[in-house]
């Protein structure tokens, strides 16, 4: 029996140690590829998840400037993942869809192929209740997120 | 606003719960210093989050409730100074050599390098912050749970309200202890978990097993991409995790060390995990369950009314709240299971497997410990296995029928998959918790 230990935990030390090692260098190597991105987080934590907010007074325009910025900043040949809560999907696919260079996953980004150039995230304000695409408008707080580095709202001011 | 800039409030807020778990782990001589610092930060965050739940239910805000829980602590304290008996401290230094040494160094980078990913990466899973983040942002506004506006200014808001509140209510904490908010809160707390769950199991198995078998499993456990996937993705798996796992342990020390304190912990510990996720109620019931399985007739009995009195209260508030509010399951409720019932014959095994054979595909490392696994139970049979390691068999096995029963209840695909990465985690752990258990010096098998 003292042998199948020695050999099994030999065996699971090994795995461990290479596997591990194995792990640690894809990390390393994803980390050190990507360091601006990351650096660029760290200075400045917040901008991970840059935040617009806007006021009811202005959210129309807020949302008209969002999308002209938008417009304007991508170049025609690249698509966007949009991702919203799911309070919001049907108000922005309609518009999105209308544009025909966008397309909304409501749940996941990241995964099943999506376009990785430009993410954007947008939420809701969770106190508002959504019924249609003024509700959308007049929201107090509307939060819009970028990818670190890809920060579109990073100089936008209301 | 540079990181560097966070960094206080995220010490004074992760130091203060770790002082309150210190002083409920104060007299206790059970515990190396590797793992009291886990124990205490799990205890500690489960007291914090628990007052302020409280407080939020009669009214008051975070900061009274805060004031609150500092006096009782203070009484606490005071009690345990003025019945303080000498307790022998558990001071056994760990050997560590060359081969132990160079496993933890690459676990340590491991850590770092999901640290670094996980606060300033881009996001990678929506979940945490459509169900738990904006919870917890909406919270620090309000500096209390608004129960009265669920019904009314969240009706529309899909944001599975039945869920516990422990989480969201640690990262209003840090929120409150910076006094403003910042996603990176939310992005730390499953980060500090996974670094407490390493710290718990290598400093317990260190302790009872040998230092190699512990840096080996938590070698592994940073190697997991899964797990890095979630941590990553600011979901809790980590915080449920490590709630399950310990309370695991502890049960199983409990019966050697013949311990009522560590029954009754590991009930606490157990509750918190109910007071994380729902499927944490699952994890404690399967505990109890192990609690049933370890201990002898004489002992069950009395090990199962010490258990339940250290999980009920800490779960039973939320239930009631959540019962009188009408809250029901989103996931899993009445009709979900009856409607699975009654379309039984619609249940593809197939597609079961196929997510399976995905998912071992991706997470290699799971391949492997699984793999092991497998070799380890055709080598030893079971009846040359210990008692602990036959209630680590008896809990996979329930792990795993869980997961059958669940891929049973909710066939859709996308959760399906979502289901078997998430649950698929805990039986993983139990499996480098069997594994580790042959690292132990010879001891007869159980009668």
């Amino acid at each position: 029996m003292n042998a199948k230990k020695l050999f099994i935990t030999t065996l699971i030390v090994f795995f461990a140690l290479i596997n591990g090692i194995l792990f640690s260098k894809d990390l390393v190597l994803e980390v050190w590829k990507n360091r601006p991105t990351y650096l660029a987080a760290f200075n400045n934590p917040s901008d991970a998840c840059s935040i617009l907010r806007s006021t009811p007074a202005n959210a129309r325009k807020a949302y008209h400037y969002f999308l002209s910025d938008l417009e304007r900043r991508i170049p025609a040949n690249e698509t966007m993942t949009i991702l919203t809560s799911r309070a919001l999907p049907i108000i922005w696919k309609e518009y999105f869809e209308a544009i025909g260079r966008y397309h909304l996953y409501p749940r996941y980004f990241g995964e099943n192929g999506m376009n990785k150039d430009h993410l954007l995230l947008i939420e809701l304000d969770p106190k508002v209740e959504v019924r249609g695409f003024e509700s959308c408008l007049q929201t107090p707080n509307f939060r819009l997120f970028s990818r670190p580095g890809k920060c579109y709202f990073k100089n936008m001011t209301l | 606003m540079t990181f560097f800039e966070l960094l206080l409030p995220i010490i004074l807020g992760t130091l203060i719960p770790i002082i309150f778990g210190m002083i409920f782990l104060f007299r206790t001589a059970t515990f190396g210093s590797l793992e009291r610092w886990p124990l205490a930060w799990g205890l500690g965050t489960g007291f914090l989050t628990y007052g302020m739940f409280l407080g939020s239910m009669v009214g008051i805000n975070f900061l009274i409730a805060f004031l609150y829980e500092l006096g009782i602590l203070l009484m606490f304290f005071l009690f345990f100074i003025r019945h303080h008996k000498t307790v022998q401290p558990n001071t056994k230094i760990l050997k560590v050599d060359w081969l132990v040494g160079i496993l933890l160094l690459i676990s340590g980078i491991n850590l770092a390098l999901i640290t670094i990913r996980s606060w300033s990466g881009m996001h990678t899973i929506w979940d945490h912050w459509a169900v738990w983040a904006f919870k917890a942002k909406i919270y620090f506004l309000e500096q209390r749970i608004p129960f009265e506006r669920f019904f009314y200014d969240f009706p529309a808001v899909w944001g599975n309200w039945d869920y516990p509140h422990h989480v969201p209510l640690l990262d209003a904490w840090y929120a409150t202890c910076a006094g403003f908010w910042n996603e990176l809160f939310v992005r730390m707390v499953p980060v500090i978990f996974l670094g407490m769950l390493c710290l718990f199991l290598f400093g317990t198995l260190a302790r009872l097993t040998t230092p190699l078998a512990g840096a080996t499993v938590i070698l592994l456990l940073t190697s997991m991409k899964s797990l890095k996937k979630f941590t990553e993705g600011a979901i809790l798996e980590p915080v449920v995790l490590f709630y399950y796992i310990s309370a695991f342990i502890l049960i199983l020390r409990s019966q050697k060390e013949t311990s009522p304190f560590l029954i009754l912990l590991a009930g606490v510990m157990a509750g918190m995990g109910a007071w994380t996720k729902n499927e944490g109620v699952a994890y404690a019931l399967m505990n109890a369950v192990c609690l049933l399985a370890i201990y002898s007739n004489k002992d069950r009995w009395k090990a199962l009314l010490i258990y339940m009195a250290g999980m009920i209260p800490v779960i039973l508030p939320w239930w009631i709240l959540k019962s009188w509010m009408g809250l029901k399951n989103v996931l899993i409720n009445n009709e979900v299971i009856l409607a699975a019932a009654q379309n039984w014959y619609q249940y593809d095994l197939g597609r079961v497997w196929e997510a399976l054979v995905v998912f071992f595909l991706i997470d290699k490392t799971l391949l492997g410990i699984w793999g092991l696994f497998l070799v380890a139970l055709c080598f030893f049979p079971f009846n040359f296995l210990l008692r602990e390691q036959r209630v680590i068999l008896l809990s996979i096995a329930m792990q795993l029928s869980m997961i059958l029963l669940f891929s049973f209840i909710d066939r859709t695909p996308l959760f399906l998959d979502d289901a078997f990465q998430r649950l698929f985690l805990a039986p993983s752990i139990l499996t480098m918790l069997y594994l580790a258990s042959f690292f132990k010096k010879e001891e007869g098998p159980c009668s």
